[in-house]
């Protein structure tokens, strides 16, 4: 028994770092280091091995969160710098479907999935940033072209935001699930 | 004192925690526990992601040590953290000043 409950928890560990794209290796033994120290000093607390196991896996948190804080810390910049291409892609799309002939809406939900799926693709979480950078462009384009043309149609722009930023959120978390999805498929071959 | 309560101190206290000798993961908890007298009680497995957030600001460097047989990674402060360490440090001092006279209503 002893010594297995870690053992188990630093593969859990590994595997939710590897998931979240974050190298595990030193990460990993320096779990391994922290959580022998943890359990000696329990156990010199008079514990018996199996409560100082216990202990030092509840002091150190579960695997998941400690690997949505590594992510968090390794990929903050790499969210921010997603960003630009998403509101390349989102004002690209705006434009294109602001033609004054163009009417193939279609195509437009199309660019919008495509796109924002690409992108969240990209991502390891906060996929909705990806979301609404892509598809914040075209109803704030019929928001500012209402205000000068047409001011009653202002209020139209409100279902067509709720549409394209559901294709967008759909888009982006598929992206971002089958990125997971592709990590933990790599894991198990 | 629960992690969230911490979340903008964490730096100031782990760069602190390393200044005066290099210290390796669970010692740094340790060290934490003991200054704070057991109030600061963080889940442990969260202070590594910003251990290495400071490594890669260049405020602490680290190294594989080997200790009585086990392997362990050390941290210690740079030249350049123990600068942000003191500017971190004068703006405690500030902070602290200023709750203080405005929770104590000091004039």
């Amino acid at each position: 028994m002893s010594g297995d409950r870690i053992e188990t928890y630093l593969s859990g560990l590994k595997r939710e770092l590897r998931i979240r794209w974050v190298p595990s290796d030193r990460l990993v033994e320096e779990t391994r280091s922290h959580l022998a120290d943890a359990v000696n000093a329990a156990v010199a607390r008079r514990l018996t091995p199996d409560a100082a196991e216990q202990e030092a896996l509840s002091r150190f948190g579960d695997a998941r969160t400690v690997a949505e804080q590594f992510a968090a810390e390794r990929y903050r910049r790499l969210e921010w710098i997603m960003l630009a291409p998403a509101l390349l892609v989102g004002i690209s799309i705006a434009m294109i479907d602001a033609r004054p002939h163009w009417d193939d809406t279609g195509i437009t939900v199309g660019m919008l999935l495509i796109g924002s799926a690409l992108l969240g693709l990209g991502v390891t979480r906060r996929a909705w940033m990806i979301a609404l950078a892509v598809g914040v462009w075209i109803p704030g384009w019929m928001v500012a072209h209402s205000l000068v043309e047409k001011p009653a149609l202002v209020a139209s722009a409100v279902p067509v935001g709720c549409v394209v930023l559901a294709v967008t959120m759909a888009g982006a978390y598929l992206g971002m699930g089958v990125r997971r999805l592709a990590t933990y498929s790599g894991q198990r071959v | 004192m629960q992690g969230e309560a911490l979340k903008g101190h964490l730096d100031l206290l782990l760069l602190a925690a390393v200044e005066h000798r290099p210290s390796h993961g669970y010692a740094i908890v340790e060290t934490l526990r003991q200054r704070s007298r057991g109030a600061f009680n963080l889940t442990e497995g969260t202070l590594y992601p910003a251990l290495h957030r400071l490594e890669h600001a260049g405020w602490v460097a680290s190294s594989w040590s080997d200790q009585n047989g086990r392997r362990r990674r050390v941290y210690e402060l740079t030249d350049r953290g123990r600068e942000r360490l003191a500017e971190r440090q004068r703006e405690w001092r500030a902070f602290a000043l200023a709750v203080n006279h405005t929770v104590e209503g000091l004039a």
